[in-house]
């Protein structure tokens, strides 16, 4: 599961610190979210804490989102939320973390979704529906803003955001 | 045969969309495993020259399509799919709802970086890039598609767009790039009198009975930097037996291989496609063979002026006969805009100028023939979809 080290040179400490709990959302009785350290867009990932797949780079994240890897290590099947194309946490999302622009991203969708050869990701309403869901749902994945969970325990370097929003994530 | 087709397939459809509504209904929670989604979009055609879907000449609204689907995954490695259709294109489609697909999608290898897995039912095929979603206004560029490649108003949609047979398909990760590769064999199957009719114009009178035989579609897809840039190559291979009704006809079998060569790259604002296609027919008779071959090409480039604006323009060439060209060839030019004032409505405002008869559906026109080299449309499309 663990690839690209030259990228990740701090993978032993962050492994180490892997699936801590959050408490956040108490309305959840197993209100469990895995998250990543934010990138400098302020966006991190988020998953329920009962994968146990490990540290996820660039590739693997592409894969989940893009829907063609559907199992978790364990075999379990991934579920992915989202929200809507023209929310602006989801645009910083495709391109600072993703690094693709959300029309492209949601051209594959459709060509999935009409297709019928994949199942695309969930459309939540909002963010806190979205994290909400995740900490519900068995296997699943999304993406929350760092201000949604201020002073959280950060556990997982997402892969670094692109140059473009550099200017956007120095101005917060 | 349209009856036959109907109990044949359309009957296990209803029930198995009704199967699924009913699951659903019964386990009514935040369940992803099971998803409805469907698109209906009206267009209307003011034409000059030719008719292209009806009487565009003084005005068509004879162009409706509308879909529902569902997916179900009922285990990680195990999806089923369909789709219904219904679409209305002047004489060239009327409307009946159909499976335009139908198949159990079984993944049977998945590591971080690669997967494999076979299709088994009514697949869509991929060639190009829009083909296998080439019926919904939300996928495809324009409201008409690009004639070249896709030969929309030729009759080939029917041969090209789905096979009843078995899909293989892979894919492979690396950090930035995704590499994709399908293979479809589709089995045996008889055309209707209406696809003839599209393919064949007044000649299709002669033809008695023909069958589709084993056709291949394959496709390679580069895609790189998370879509940014996208590479495809496509084939496709049939056989078409054709029996003549005529006694001084004697049958004839067309034989006919295809290559399109695809790239797109994507930018942010920008969006340019080209796409070039290449096709071989090869007639056999008692009398001899003839080989012709129709070459087409187009290039594409769409801007978005704001997320919920894109304006399109494609410039198109075809040659229906290689050997022929200068008395063959077809030229059309598109102007498009795009609205989508929501992610679930589009409208969509596009003019063509066509030269030539290629693209033109005869079965619109008088005697099952274009009227003139020269075509105008102006078209309206309102698209909705959930």
């Amino acid at each position: 599961m663990l690839k690209r080290t030259k990228r990740h040179p701090k993978r032993q400490w962050h492994l180490s610190s892997l699936f801590i709990l959050a408490t956040v959302f108490s309305g959840y009785s197993h209100a469990d979210v895995v998250r990543s350290e934010a990138n400098e867009a302020g966006v991190m990932v988020i998953r329920n804490a009962d994968v146990k797949s490990g540290e996820l780079n660039l590739a693997d994240l592409r894969a989940i989102f893009a829907v063609r890897k559907r199992s978790w290590d364990n075999k379990a099947p991934i579920k992915v939320y989202v929200l809507p194309d023209n929310h602006e946490l989801h645009q910083r999302f495709c391109k600072s973390v993703l690094k693709v622009y959300p029309y492209v991203l949601r051209e594959q969708w459709d060509r999935l979704l009409f297709s019928g050869t994949g199942i695309p990701p969930i459309t939540v309403g909002s963010e806190e529906e979205l994290i909400a869901l995740v900490n519900a749902t068995s296997g699943a994945i999304g993406y929350a803003a760092v201000d949604t969970q201020k002073g959280m325990p950060s556990i997982e370097k997402i892969p670094p955001k692109s140059s473009e929003l550099e200017s956007e994530a120095s101005t917060k | 045969m349209m009856p036959y087709l109907y109990r044949k397939y359309c009957r296990p459809a209803v029930v198995f969309l009704a199967a699924l509504i009913g699951s659903s209904l019964s386990c009514a929670d935040e369940n992803t495993d099971l998803q409805f989604h469907g698109f209906l979009s009206q267009g209307y055609l003011l034409s000059d020259g030719n008719n292209f879907y009806g009487n565009s000449l003084r005005g068509s609204t004879d162009y409706t399509e509308a879909g529902i689907n569902s997916t179900w995954r009922a285990s990680p490695t195990l999806n089923f799919a369909g789709q219904i259709i219904s679409r209305d294109a002047g004489n060239t489609d009327n409307g009946d709802v159909k499976v335009d697909f139908l198949f159990a999608d079984i993944k049977t290898f998945e590591s971080d970086a690669s997967g494999l897995g076979f299709r088994l039912g009514r697949v869509r095929n991929a060639f190009g890039l829009y083909n296998d979603t080439r019926d919904v206004l939300f996928t495809r560029p324009t409201i008409l598609m690009p004639q070249a490649v896709y030969f929309e108003g030729n009759g080939f949609r029917e041969l090209f767009f789905a096979s009843d047979g078995v899909q293989l398909y892979s894919y492979w990760d690396s950090d930035e790039n995704s590499t994709n590769f399908s293979f479809t064999l589709g089995r045996d199957k008889s055309l209707s009198a209406d696809i003839l009719r599209n393919l064949f114009g007044p000649s299709a009178s002669l033809v008695h009975k023909a069958e589709f035989k084993t056709p291949i579609f394959m496709q390679l897809l580069h895609s790189r930097n998370g879509g940014d840039s996208k590479f495809a190559f496509s084939m496709l291979n049939v056989h078409l037996d054709l029996h003549s009704n005529s006694s001084f006809f004697s049958d004839i079998t067309l034989d006919a291989s295809g290559y399109v060569f695809s790239a797109q790259k994507n930018l942010a604002t920008w969006t340019f496609t080209a796409e070039y296609s290449l096709l071989s027919t090869e007639f056999r008779t008692s009398l001899g063979n003839e080989v012709n071959e129709i070459e087409s090409a187009y290039l594409q480039a769409q801007y978005r002026v704001r997320p919920d604006f894109t304006l399109t323009s494609r410039y198109e060439y075809i040659v229906l006969d290689r050997d022929n060209r200068s008395e063959t060839d077809g030229h059309h030019l598109v102007f498009g805009a795009r609205w989508t004032p929501s992610p679930s409505w589009i409208v969509d405002i596009d003019v063509y100028g066509i030269r030539g008869q290629s693209g033109i559906p005869g079965v619109d026109n008088a005697d099952n023939m274009p009227l003139s080299e020269r075509t105008e449309i102006f078209s309206v499309m309102i698209g909705y979809r959930f």
